[in-house]
């Protein structure tokens, strides 16, 4: 092991004797440094060295306190030891390799580095003694295969000019944080933990961060580790987060509008979650699959997440969550958020209340903190279910009928203690097939408190009446369901009778939309079924015609119906089946911006279509159809109801409880 | 690396909490402390410096111009 100094000003940095000496300012002709030689620039003046060939040198140390040292040219060089910079310019664009086996610092004084940086030492750890800033263009940044990255506090920054500025490879590797952040600027696939295998993350003291401020899209390839920092997006670039992670939160810090993207068949794992929008930066939280359901974000170590707001949220899972009244929400969204729709596991109302979902189970213990005046529940029945069409003759038939909707009733201010026992209405089962007709079955009640409050549910449909096919009337309660629509009937040999569309549930908005009736025609192509009913408040599905389905009715706000042949959304009813079964409706988010009642289901059409089921919560199913003949086919289920539960906790501000009901 | 070796005597660590992220640096400070006043401009330049660093564009790859070759 010996030093070396560089002498001479402006030259090469090779395996040549020519600028190097034994002694600061000595005369040069000491050999060229090796891996076991410290090298020291402590020339005074303003003088490029120019890096050629591979080097090496154990620690490489600039102190020239009065000029500049630039370093250049595309040569490599392998540090095993320390680096410490001042008043230097690392213009050199070759690779910078750290192969220390034991600890070493990197100080470089404000200045950044040109090359690419590979850590590839087995046991080695490498210090950030101040910030330090890689801006290689065009270039992998960080390379880390062996070796411990510790930020000690500091901030790594990986500029805009890199590419696939954050990679692991294969080794043994770690990143502590010590407080440090991370600060990947440049865009595509800016961390890329390609070889997760032997890849871990340490804390250290503080919380450390990786955060990613570039202005376009941008990804973070997890790789499915464990990441011991805050996860911070800060730019207006979506950031796609890829792999099942964890984290030990998420955060939003961007002064523009952006986006957080997961990905389906994943799961996010963070112990905390306070990313946020504002009301002129809001945050839109998606799935890179439009419509996919299996994207999860996983909340660990109990708690809430409560701060979030101005968010725009889809096509996104959030768990915990208990359905069953077991606990409440644990996912809140925010006052000022917006439900794209598919999400389940978040409620879109302020922190500061609690609610809670209940799709099965019996009995709902009352919170500790419940608050008798200031509270509101939401019950659904079920809906009716279809009945199945019938065909005593080739004269006598009838088409299935629609099931009514599940009935809707509010409660506000409810006085509770102790275990309240409540029952969920199931959704009423689909009539069958069968040449006399078989009437849906009736949904289940919905009650509150021992039965003191219910929503009934939807009557099923029936077609037993020769030559009625009557749709179900819908249930009832504060506000009552949409009854189901009829079926088309026939006393000509050779027609088919077609479905009659599901009435649409109840909901705080009002009444649900009532089904439409079905068209028979002997000719498949033109038979259509009826639409289905709108949710609460919402209009009635429209009749069939020749070739056209009903229209699927509307939500509350005039929207959501399904053309014919087509689904519904945001509430609205399915639009009749055109010689195909019926189309589904669509669950509304009219309760709390969170849930809802949902639309009714369209009819059926064409040769032996059953009934289509409702969707949750309190639809009414569908009508079947005939043939030409004498076949049947059954109706479809009705939906199951729902109570949905929201409170401000008592002793808590109530300023900021966003839920007002008008009964 | 011993700091002495390198006249570091004094180290003082700061951070400044930016919408890109948290910036943490160092300054290292031989035998002569600057001012507060000197100190303070040193680490607003230092995150400057940085600011400007993550938020230029990225450069561009030159594109090689290929002369198309017409065959009369």
């Amino acid at each position: 092991m010996a030093d070396r100094y560089w002498v001479g000003g402006t030259g090469t940095w090779d395996t040549t004797t020519t600028h190097w000496s034994a002694s600061s300012g000595g005369s040069a002709g000491a050999t060229a440094p090796t891996a076991a030689d410290s090298v020291f620039f402590d020339q005074a003046g303003t003088y490029t060295v120019t890096l050629t060939g591979a080097l090496t040198c154990l620690d490489i140390t600039v102190t020239n306190s009065l000029g500049i040292v630039t370093f250049t040219s595309t040569g490599s060089i392998t540090i095993s030891g320390s680096m410490s910079l001042s008043r230097q310019r690392w213009n050199a664009t070759g690779t910078l390799t750290f192969n220390a086996t034991t600890s070493k610092t990197i100080t470089t004084n404000g200045g950044s580095l040109s090359s690419p940086i590979t850590f590839n030492g087995v046991g080695g750890t490498w210090v950030l003694s101040d910030a330090l800033t890689i801006d290689a263009v065009n270039a992998l940044a960080v390379n880390l295969i062996n070796g411990t990255l510790d930020l000690n506090g500091k901030t790594l920054t990986l500029s805009a000019s890199t590419t696939a500025a954050f990679a692991t490879n294969v080794g043994t590797k770690n990143l502590t944080f010590n407080g440090g952040s991370l600060i990947i600027a440049a865009n595509g696939s800016s961390f890329n933990n390609a070889t997760p295998t032997g890849f871990t993350t340490t804390a250290g003291t503080g919380t450390g961060s990786i955060s990613f401020p570039n202005p376009n899209a941008k990804t973070f390839v997890g790789g499915g580790s464990t990441f011991n920092c805050t996860l911070n997006q800060s730019g207006a670039g979506a950031l796609i987060i890829t792999g099942s992670n964890t984290f030990l939160n998420i955060t939003n810090t961007a002064t523009d509008p952006t986006a957080i993207t997961f990905t389906n068949a994943t799961t996010t794992t963070v112990a905390a979650f306070t990313a946020t929008g504002t009301a002129i930066n809001p945050l839109t939280l998606n799935n890179v699959t439009a419509g996919g359901t299996t994207a999860v974000i996983a909340l660990s170590g109990g708690g809430s997440v409560t701060t979030p707001d101005y968010l725009s949220v889809k096509d996104l899972s959030f768990t915990p969550f208990a359905t069953n009244g077991t606990a409440p929400y644990k996912w809140y969204a925010g006052a000022n958020s917006t439900n794209g729709g598919n999400n389940t596991g978040i409620a879109f109302i302020a922190g500061t209340s609690t609610a809670y979902f209940l799709a099965s189970g019996t009995s709902f213990t009352t919170p500790a903190d419940w608050n008798n005046s200031n509270n509101s529940i939401h019950l659904i029945g079920g809906g009716g279910g279809g009945s199945g069409s019938r065909a005593a003759s080739t004269t006598n038939k009838a088409g299935g009928a629609g099931g009514g909707g599940g009935g809707y009733r509010g409660l506000t201010n409810q006085t509770l203690s102790g275990a309240i026992t409540y029952a969920i209405g199931a959704g009423g089962t689909a009539g069958a097939a069968g040449n006399v007709g078989n009437t849906g079955g009736t949904g289940g009640t919905t009650s509150w408190n021992s039965g003191a409050s219910t929503a009934t549910g939807g009557v099923g449909g029936s077609t037993t009446a020769t030559p009625t096919s009557v749709g179900g009337a819908g249930g009832t309660g504060t506000y009552s369901g949409g009854a189901g629509g009829n079926g088309s009937t026939t006393t000509t040999s050779g027609v088919i009778a077609t479905g009659g569309g599901g009435g649409g549930a109840a909901g705080p908005n009002g009444t649900g939309g009532a089904g439409g009736r079905g068209f028979a025609s002997a000719t498949a192509a033109q038979t259509a079924g009826g639409g289905g009913g709108g949710n609460g408040g919402g209009s009635a599905g429209g009749n069939a015609s020749a070739s056209t389905g009903g229209t699927g009715g509307n939500n509350s706000l005039g929207s959501g119906g399904g053309a014919s042949n087509t689904v519904g959304t945001d509430g609205g009813g399915g639009g009749g089946g055109v010689n195909s079964a019926g189309k589904a409706g669509s669950r509304g988010l009219d309760i709390a911006n969170t849930t809802g009642s949902a639309g009714g289901t369209s009819g059926s059409a064409g040769s032996l279509f059953s009934g289509a089921a409702g969707v949750l919560y309190g639809a009414g199913g569908s009508g079947g159809t005939t043939n030409t003949g004498i076949g049947t086919a059954a109706g479809g289920a009705g939906a199951a109801g729902m109570i949905f539960i929201i409170y401000t906790p008592a002793g808590a501000a109530t300023t900021n409880s966003n839920f007002f009901m008008l009964f | 690396m011993a700091l002495y070796r390198l006249g570091i005597i004094m180290k003082i660590d700061f951070s400044f909490d930016t919408q890109y992220g948290r910036f943490s640096d160092a300054l290292n400070f031989g035998d002569e402390l600057p001012s507060d006043a000197e100190i303070e401009a040193m680490k607003q330049a230092r995150l400057d410096n940085w600011i400007a660093a993550i938020t230029a564009p990225a450069e561009e790859v030159p594109v090689e111009e290929v002369p198309i070759e017409v065959q009369e």
